[in-house]
């Protein structure tokens, strides 16, 4: 049985994404599920799942989240502590929703990073994994000094300019074309102008990446609620998942790289362009990459959208800093993404806050960022996890 | 747990770090295929049932791609700054990190370059770790 079509999204909420170092985490928890129950004009007794995104220690687990919110999930879940999942948990709602394991699931996304030290540093409760066996989760190797989320994704940019002999200068279309969107959305956290000039001048952090091409790890939370299609109502304006897919793994993977192209021993064969267009998603949806009206892409790193709209075949691979150009992903523009300013200028919200705003745009909610006739749209991550959901009507 | 900034070694990884002591470069392989891999697994990647061995490997190879540090983010590696990790493919095809010291100076290895591995001591107390350095002439 397909999944696609069988859930909607029924209600959203978030907290503020400002600094909050004097807030607990599930402040800002409970004001995106109040938000999200408010948004679906639904009661907290109407929950009946439960699935966090992120747990401790940067968040709450999910049995401190039913606790402390008054829940009695019958189904929960959580995933692992870093980013990705988003599509993944999204995905887990829907199937428990379609086979009634639950009825209303709410999925939350709540974190606080301002009262700990930066990732890579020694007070930094992810300290120990740069360490372990294997490497760590960004392929860290901190008896080498290769310590923090950068690194990897500097090196895994590096080695992809190097093979399709690209100018590195091309990516600031990404960071500057989502800041301008950010400068359109009252709750981004980056809403100054940034200029081309400024994007060169910044300080490197670890080279060949410079400081707007890192996304500013911050507190925030987000909260969606999933239920079958058909108990959705009209008030609830619902978004319905037409298609999905979940993370992929192996050796031809690492998180902050295409396919093929990552750290350590990958075999360097990308997706040709039909395996990439023949991507699950789009199987389960019966669409097709032109089809989508607007895109979010995960971003912690300004690479990272390139790798994605390659991987899932919006170009051929090597091409992505190219098809970028010329505000191709700017509002206007041919294929508009991370509307409200994505993970570099919005808020890292682990990709949350672009899922949300491709649920308010299909709603027809965006305001002055209104993409006209929103009616597909595209979460896409590097790694697999994905999206195409659908407004009214689909 | 590594609070002195040390890897974990232990059986799996063992031989790899006493090939270090010795200023050897020694990685698992699998007996099947007889092709060297690296993190270290139980399992070979590609053969079922294959027998997994360790062996020294030639410690030449050619830099893929770097990452220079601009930002430090741990107090011991201050002192070495602006180091780079860089990105070693070995002739069999396996690809290792490696410190690379003085990232922008004249005799730092760049991308394309042919290297020579070898373990050095990079903070006090240490283990010898993997490091590349450019091959002269």
């Amino acid at each position: 049985m397909s999944l696609s079509g069988k859930a909607s999204i029924v209600g959203v909420g978030a907290s503020s994404f400002a600094r909050q170092p004097e807030k607990s985490v599930l402040q800002l928890a409970g004001d995106a599920l109040k938000g999200a129950l408010a948004d679906a004009q639904l009661e907290r007794g109407a929950i009946d799942g439960l699935i966090v995104q992120i747990g401790s220690p940067r968040g709450a687990d999910y049995d401190t989240v039913a606790q402390a919110f008054g829940l009695s999930p019958k189904f929960c879940s959580q995933t692992w502590s870093h980013g990705r999942f988003t599509a993944s948990v999204l995905t887990q709602a829907a199937m428990v929703v379609t086979s009634g394991m639950a009825t209303r699931v709410a999925c939350l996304m709540a974190m606080k990073n301002s009262d700990i030290g930066r990732m890579g540093e020694a007070n930094n409760p992810f300290f120990y994994e740069q360490f372990r066996e294997g490497g760590g989760p960004h392929a860290e190797e901190g008896h080498l000094g290769m310590t923090s989320p950068v690194a990897g994704a500097a090196m895994a940019f590096d080695l992809y300019c190097r093979r399709y002999k690209k100018d590195r200068e091309l990516l600031a279309a990404i960071p500057l074309t989502f800041r301008r969107h950010a400068r359109m959305t009252s709750d981004a956290v980056a809403r100054d102008e940034l200029t081309e000039a400024m994007y060169r001048e910044a300080r490197p952090i670890i080279e060949p990446l410079r400081l707007y091409d890192c996304s500013l790890v911050g507190d925030g939370a987000v909260c969606m609620i999933v239920t079958k299609r058909e108990l959705a109502t009209p008030a609830q304006r619902p978004v319905t998942i037409l298609g999905a897919q979940g993370l992929q793994a192996g050796r031809d993977t690492f998180i902050f790289a295409p396919r093929g192209l990552g750290m350590w021993q990958q075999s360097e064969q990308r997706l040709t362009l039909k395996q990439a267009r023949a991507q699950d998603v789009y199987g389960m949806a019966g669409m097709a990459p032109e089809q989508m009206d607007v895109l979010g892409l995960y971003d912690s790193f300004s690479p990272l959208p390139i790798y994605a709209l390659e991987d899932f075949g919006f170009c051929e691979a090597g091409e992505g800093l190219d098809y970028v150009q010329d505000d191709r992903l700017a509002l206007g523009g041919k294929q508009p993404a991370n509307t409200a300013g994505g993970q570099l200028s919005q808020a890292q919200v682990n990709g949350w806050g672009q899922v949300r705003e491709l649920v308010t745009q299909l709603r027809g909610e965006a305001g002055t960022r209104q993409v006209a006739n929103a009616r597909s749209a595209m979460w896409a991550s590097i790694g697999g996890d994905a999206l195409i959901l659908g407004g009214a009507g689909a | 747990m590594s609070d002195d900034l040390q890897p974990i070694i232990n059986d799996l990884n063992a031989p790899f770090w006493a090939g270090a002591r010795e200023g050897k470069l020694v990685l698992p392989y699998c007996v099947a295929t007889q092709r060297p891999f690296w993190p270290p697994s139980p399992m070979s990647p590609w053969a079922e049932h294959a027998a997994i061995g360790w062996r020294e490997a030639p410690a030449r190879g050619v830099v893929r791609a770097m990452g220079v540090y601009r930002r430090v983010f741990l107090k011991a590696f201050e002192p070495l700054a602006p180091y780079a990790i860089a990105l070693v493919e070995l002739a069999e095809n396996v690809r290792l990190h490696a410190h690379v010291a003085d990232a922008h100076g004249a005799n730092a290895p760049k991308v394309g370059d042919a290297v020579r591995l070898h373990f050095r001591v990079l903070i006090e107390s240490g283990q010898p770790v993997l490091c590349a350095e450019r091959v002269r002439g």
